[in-house]
């Protein structure tokens, strides 16, 4: 329980940390969200420093943009005028969370089937193939997935909708898109481990008591294979749901992926410092879950830690 | 777990397709009229705020909207309007002087922080017999012109009240559609405005604007028949969809040009006339709009081809025996053999290209040495504008349909001005122009200003942009046009055709 507390102390302070290098930076960083071509009068540029509160010290700035974060109000959006930045969040997040959460349950489950299969199979050259799919997967960059998926399941079969998210359907291949590189990397981690697991006097010693294939496999293969993929899946996990700039633009989502890039560009100080606290918080939640996942797997490393 | 419960429920909130499905770009900066400036923005704002003054689609010529009436006088400084009877707000109730007259006060007010607060700056704006009239302290010829952009679209008091840029629940509209949902985005949906003077049941009763970011993804929803009409298609897909959708794709010219600003600040190399002169008939815009492509038009001078009584000037041409002989004159009056230019641009893939296209050609024709600069939009700006640069790219999109719009940003105090280029002259031939009521001798003399600023290569122009467009061929109504108007309230959709 200590060690929970001390976790989530580290994680408050990784948001804190995080928000005052992220404000800084970007405060520092030339030009202003009110630069463009269109040069404003400077009238104007003084109203609109007014309204947002641009016009007071950067301490000042960096206080209230604080306390934005504890009370989960982080401002009005500087490019989109009238908007808020918890209503922009608040639109983009469900997307995102549908878009990862079935990313992460292809990549889970195409992942762990290909990774025990290679790692049981004795079919040789079965596992060849799975093993050339992974790798093909894995160099493949989740656009050129995308652009294929696009072409064979939309316009070549007509299965399902090329973009958009307004039929159940038209989710499938934005999920594939970004769960199918993420299932690769787990396929490559989970055949290492259990490999592995296979070579361990442990497995030798089970197969020798006349336990079931199926026994083997789950007890002595997968268990102790789940550690090092939970421990990446934490980290893992908080990239795919918070989105994919790439996926989200090919298939029409308007979810949090996109933000990280255009507000930064866009020097919309209080919508990149939304995501990006949002993003910490969480990065920190999917690694303590990780975390909690793992001692439940394995206590030695409750001792350990 | 979450994830999984909201899928259904996000598909099942989801509204069936409206009748008319437009891709409509990036998310919209705003939904206020005054505070609006994105092309996107324009497109929707377009059907669902009605101006003063209108362009008229086939001629290019101006015409009433919301006004009856409009008249100057005092040398352009007086201007008076007069409403329509029937000028009403989607709610069926009247839009009168008042709401005219406040909207523009909303607009001066610094309050507000309207990008186009400038256009009423000097102005006392009051009703006087029926008419809402306006005093400008100087000049203001173009008046009636700018009154054909959104900035300056009367708005309802609700929003008039509302903190500047928050759309209140009960908005009013005087266009021929009103906006009835809005999702961050994704999509604004209008619906029909029965009360507008052109309302018909034969219009489609809901249009979509998509937002969309990426121009394939725009594309693939158009392929994939779930938008209607795409307003700018990827360069590289126009000659297959020429070929495969010749009916469907049209260009359009744009009213914004390509060129090179030169900074001409005393202590800079290009304030030499001569050496600006090499650099700018060393280009060879044929080979820069076919390398480019986009149906652009090479430019040979600032204001393109686009308006009726407005001819364009003859400028500069490619010349490469002219660009060396200029060259050797600057070497000479400057005394110095190696001279080198930086570019400044920002990042982007067609600027890159014209940009290795300016190195090539200034280091083939003319043997100088360039070195180019990329900087991301929001950090190129602010040196641009702090003329801290040699060369640099530059784009400019028309406000209004008139020379001034382009010829002004090269006024000695204009703060566009952005390369230090100052000519009496020049400054003069502008100031005429303003003062000038009769308008076929005020286009001759912003041409001679155009002349002036061509003859002193103050800029190098590259070219003339454009839209290329794609709308379902059963869609009818709509008239092709240069100014990129759609009367959305006269599109119908053909079903037999389909």
């Amino acid at each position: 329980m200590i060690n929970l507390l001390r976790r989530l102390g580290f994680a408050v302070a990784s948001v804190i940390l995080v928000h005052a290098l992220a404000f800084f930076m970007l405060h520092s960083t030339r030009g202003g969200p009110f630069d463009s071509n269109q040069q404003f009068s400077e009238e104007t540029i003084a109203a609109l420093e007014l309204r947002y509160h641009l016009d007071e010290p950067m301490l000042i700035q960096y206080w209230n943009s604080l306390q934005g974060v504890a009370t989960l109000d982080f401002g009005p959006s500087l490019q989109y005028h009238g908007t808020s930045v918890q209503e922009l969040l608040g639109a983009a997040m469900p997307i995102s969370f549908i878009l990862g959460g079935g990313a992460l349950l292809i990549a889970i489950l195409v992942g762990l089937a290909a990774g025990m299969f290679a790692a049981t199979s004795n079919s040789r050259w079965r596992v060849t193939a799975v093993r050339l799919s992974g790798s093909a997967l894995l160099a493949t960059p989740n656009f050129v997935i995308a652009g294929i998926l696009i072409s064979v399941f939309a316009f070549g079969l007509g299965l399902v909708p090329v973009a958009g998210h307004r039929q159940l359907s038209s989710w499938i291949l934005p999920c594939c898109a970004l769960g199918l590189p993420l299932a690769a990397q787990l396929f490559v981690l989970i055949q290492h481990h259990a490999q592995q697991a296979r070579n361990s006097n442990a497995y030798r010693s089970a197969v020798a008591r006349g336990l079931s294939a199926r026994r083997l496999n789950i007890n002595y293969i997968l268990r102790p294979s789940l550690t090092p993929v939970l421990a990446f899946m934490g980290p893992a996990a908080a990239g795919v749901l918070t989105g994919s700039l790439v996926v989200e633009q090919i298939f029409s989502l308007p979810g949090l992926g996109t933000f990280f890039v255009q507000a930064a560009l866009a020097r919309d100080y209080t919508l990149a410092l939304g995501v990006t606290v949002v993003y910490t918080a969480i990065l920190s939640s999917c690694t303590l879950v990780a975390d909690v996942l793992i001692m439940k797997f394995d206590p030695r490393n409750e001792a350990i830690s | 777990m979450r994830a999984l419960v909201l899928l259904p429920l996000l598909c099942c909130c989801s509204p069936q397709p409206a009748e008319l499905t437009v891709v409509n770009g990036s998310e919209l900066d705003s939904f206020d009229p005054q505070l609006a400036t994105s092309a996107g923005s324009t497109r929707l704002l377009s059907a669902v705020f009605d101006c003063l003054t209108a362009i008229n689609p086939r001629t290019g010529e101006l015409r009433n909207e919301l006004a009856s009436d409009y008249s100057s006088s005092d040398n352009n400084r007086q201007w008076r309007f007069s409403l329509r009877p029937d000028a009403r707000w989607s709610d069926g109730s009247k839009l009168t002087l008042i709401d005219v007259r406040d909207s523009w006060q909303r607009l001066q007010h610094p309050s507000t922080a309207a990008p186009y607060a400038d256009w009423l700056t000097d102005a006392t704006i009051e009703i006087i017999n029926g008419a809402v009239q306006l005093n400008f302290k100087s000049p203001q010829p173009l008046f009636a012109t700018y009154c054909t952009y959104h900035a300056l679209a009367p708005i309802p008091e609700v929003l008039r009240l509302a903190t500047p840029g928050v759309i209140p629940a009960n908005m009013k509209y005087s266009g021929p559609y009103k906006i009835s949902e809005h999702r961050i985005r994704d999509f604004t949906r209008l619906r029909i405005n029965s009360e507008h003077r052109d309302y018909s049941s034969d219009s489609f009763n809901t249009i979509d604007f998509l937002s969309v970011d990426s121009q394939w993804t725009a594309l693939n929803l158009y392929l994939d028949r779930q938008a209607d009409y795409i307003p700018a298609v990827p360069q590289l897909s126009v000659d297959q969809l020429q070929q495969r959708h010749p009916t469907a794709i049209s260009t359009t010219p744009s009213f914004a040009t390509y060129f090179v600003r030169l900074q001409q600040s005393a202590d800079q190399q290009l304030a030499n006339r001569n050496l600006r002169m090499a650099l700018a008939l060393a280009v060879d815009r044929r080979q820069l709009v076919d390398l480019i492509g986009g149906r652009r038009k090479p430019a040979h001078s600032l204001v393109p081809d686009l308006l009726p009584d407005y001819s364009v000037i003859a400028g500069i041409s490619f010349d490469a025996a002219a660009a060396k002989d200029a060259l050797q004159d600057a070497m000479r009056e400057l005394g110095d053999e190696n001279i080198t230019i930086d570019y400044l641009y920002p990042a982007s893939e067609m600027n890159r290209t014209i940009a290795e296209f300016l190195q090539q050609q200034w280091q083939v024709v003319l043997g100088i040495k360039v070195s180019l600069n990329q900087l991301e939009s929001k950090s190129f700006f602010p040196l641009q504008k702090s003329k801290d640069y040699q060369s640099s790219h530059s784009t400019w999109i028309g406000d209004y349909y008139d020379p001034f719009t382009f010829l002004e940003l090269f006024q000695s105090e204009h703060r566009n001005n952005r390369s230090s280029f100052s000519n009496t002259d020049y400054d003069a031939l502008l100031t005429e122009s303003q003062s000038c009521t009769d308008p076929a001798l005020r286009l001759t003399i912003l041409a001679r200003a155009e002349k002036k600023l061509m003859n002193e290569y103050a800029i190098i122009p590259l070219c003339f942009d454009s839209n290329i467009q794609l709308l379902r061929p059963n869609i009818t109504g709509h008239i092709p046009n240069k100014f990129g108007i759609i009367e959305w309230q006269h599109l119908r959709r053909e079903v037999a055709h389909d």
